[in-house]
Parts: C-alpha cells; structure tokens; sequence
C-alpha cells in the first residue's frame, strides 16, 4: 500500500470498510468497485448505495455547482471529474487557508448493465448524486405466485 | 433529565475546513459543510468567541449501502472573535454546502483616513 493510501486508510478508515462491502455485493461492483482512491484527503468521498431499481453513486462537492463538475460512463465505468478554484475575495488578505484549489477524478466501477440514456446528476447542498438506473433485464423482480383454487 | 436511549445512530464530530479573509471592515471565513441543509447549521456567538455547529442529512439507509467513505456527521468549530467584531452585525448565508460568515467590524475599530486638507 502506498504511503498516501495508507495515509487515507488512517485519517478515515475507510478504504478495508468499502473494499469488505464490495465483496459481498459482487454483483454490483467488482472488487473494489470503487477503483481509486481521493487524490486529497476528503476531496472527493464516494458512497455507493443498490437502491433496487437504480444504483445511486454520491459524492461530497462543496462550493461546487452542476457546470463544475463533469460526469461519463464508459465500459460500465462510472466517472466523476472537476475541479474547484480558490480565490482570495478583492480587498481581503488570506488569514488562514485550508480549502485550497483542487480538482478531483474518481471512477466506480459497475458489475450490473446499465441504461447509460437516463442516468441522471444533481448537485444539491454540496453533494453531487448520480442515480444510475439498471437495464431492465438487471432489475430485481418478484413473482407473485397464485394461489389456484379448483 | 431524559435518559432514553437514542435510535440515531453515533455521529462522529469533526471541525470543517474554512478560509478566513481580513480587509479593513470585516473578516470573512468560508466553511465546507458537504450534506448540510440550510437548517442545519447553528451559530452562537458567548463573549468572543463564535460556535459553529452543523449537521449532515444524507439520507443514506445503510443496509443498501455497496461502498462508504463518508457517514453523517455533526461539524463543529469554535472560532476566537477578534477585538473589534460587530457580533450582532455577523451574517451568514449556505449556499452549495459552503457557509460564508461575514464578520463587520465595529466601526470604532475601522481605521480611518483623515483628510489632510491645505489652508
């Protein structure tokens, strides 16, 4: 593991806890399915969630808004980019600075098909959320069964 | 004092990261608050200094979850008001889950140009 990674894994013990998940939903991501890692601490976090109908990737953007942020899917990869300017306002001096510019790149990586047309993206208090809808045929369905009476 | 047991699951608390600005009249301090709603976000302002308390809503049900990296959380920073600040002048405005305070300055404590004028 490299130092960073390993960096990452300490300030947010998280890389074992998305890796261990991955593993028990193969279907849906291959491991480790989400395939990087931040390139900053904290900048960008993903969460994947299996919604049934849709995947629904989310992602923390803050200060960022839909025209900031470029989403692709090719090959079954999920793909979020971007990047966020920091400017000192006219007439101030920078006293302190812990948000500087950054851009970001991260990529999920999907096991099930999925209708590339009617993916959809918002941006809404800082969190970017991509709903991937899964082809029908990738769609969990029950069958009802009837009870036949003769 | 009511000691029944919370259903919410523990929320870490972690300090946001800001920008602070100074000019001659206010200071501005940026904080990310990612997951924030605008009624989510708390300020108290006792003697000088200014507590900032934020809380997530993502809304996530974790038994859905495939792959975490960021959980709710409760944000939380204590800010030391310099001399000077106007506290019941300070405003503050969330907007893309970026909290941008503005902190005036008295007027007392602006600095002045006197004009200098000739005879």
């Amino acid at each position: 593991m490299s130092p960073i990674m390993e960096l990452e894994r300490q300030l947010f013990g998280l890389g074992s806890f998305s890796r261990r998940m991955a593993h028990f939903f193969p279907e849906i991501m291959e491991h480790p399915g989400v395939l990087d890692a931040p390139a900053a601490p904290g900048w960008v976090r993903v969460n994947v969630r299996d919604a049934g109908a849709n995947v629904v990737v989310v992602a923390e953007v803050p200060g960022l808004t839909e025209k900031d942020v470029t989403i692709s899917f090719d090959k079954n990869v999920l793909t979020l980019s971007g990047e966020r300017a920091s400017t000192v306002p006219e007439g101030y001096t920078a006293v302190r600075r812990e948000r500087p510019a950054r851009t970001f790149r991260r990529a999920v990586r999907f096991g099930v098909p999925i209708n590339v047309d009617a993916i959809t993206a918002v941006v809404k208090n800082g969190l970017l959320t991509v709903t991937l809808p899964k082809a029908a045929r990738a769609v969990p369905r029950s069958i009802p069964v009837q009870t036949v009476s003769n | 004092m009511n000691t029944a047991p919370s259903t919410r699951p523990e929320r870490a608390v972690l300090a946001p990261r800001v920008d602070i600005y100074e000019s001659e009249t206010d200071v501005l301090v940026t904080a990310d608050l990612p997951g924030v709603p605008e009624d989510g976000v708390r300020l108290h302002v006792e003697r000088d200094e200014l507590l900032l308390e934020a809380t997530t809503h993502l809304g996530d049900s974790p038994s859905d979850t495939v792959a975490q990296e960021f959980a709710n959380v409760d944000y939380r920073r204590v800010f030391l008001l310099p001399k000077g600040i106007d506290a019941d002048g300070i405003t503050a405005r969330l907007e893309h889950g970026v909290l941008r305070l503005r902190l005036p300055k008295a007027a007392s404590a602006v600095p002045r140009r006197i004009e200098v004028r000739g005879a």
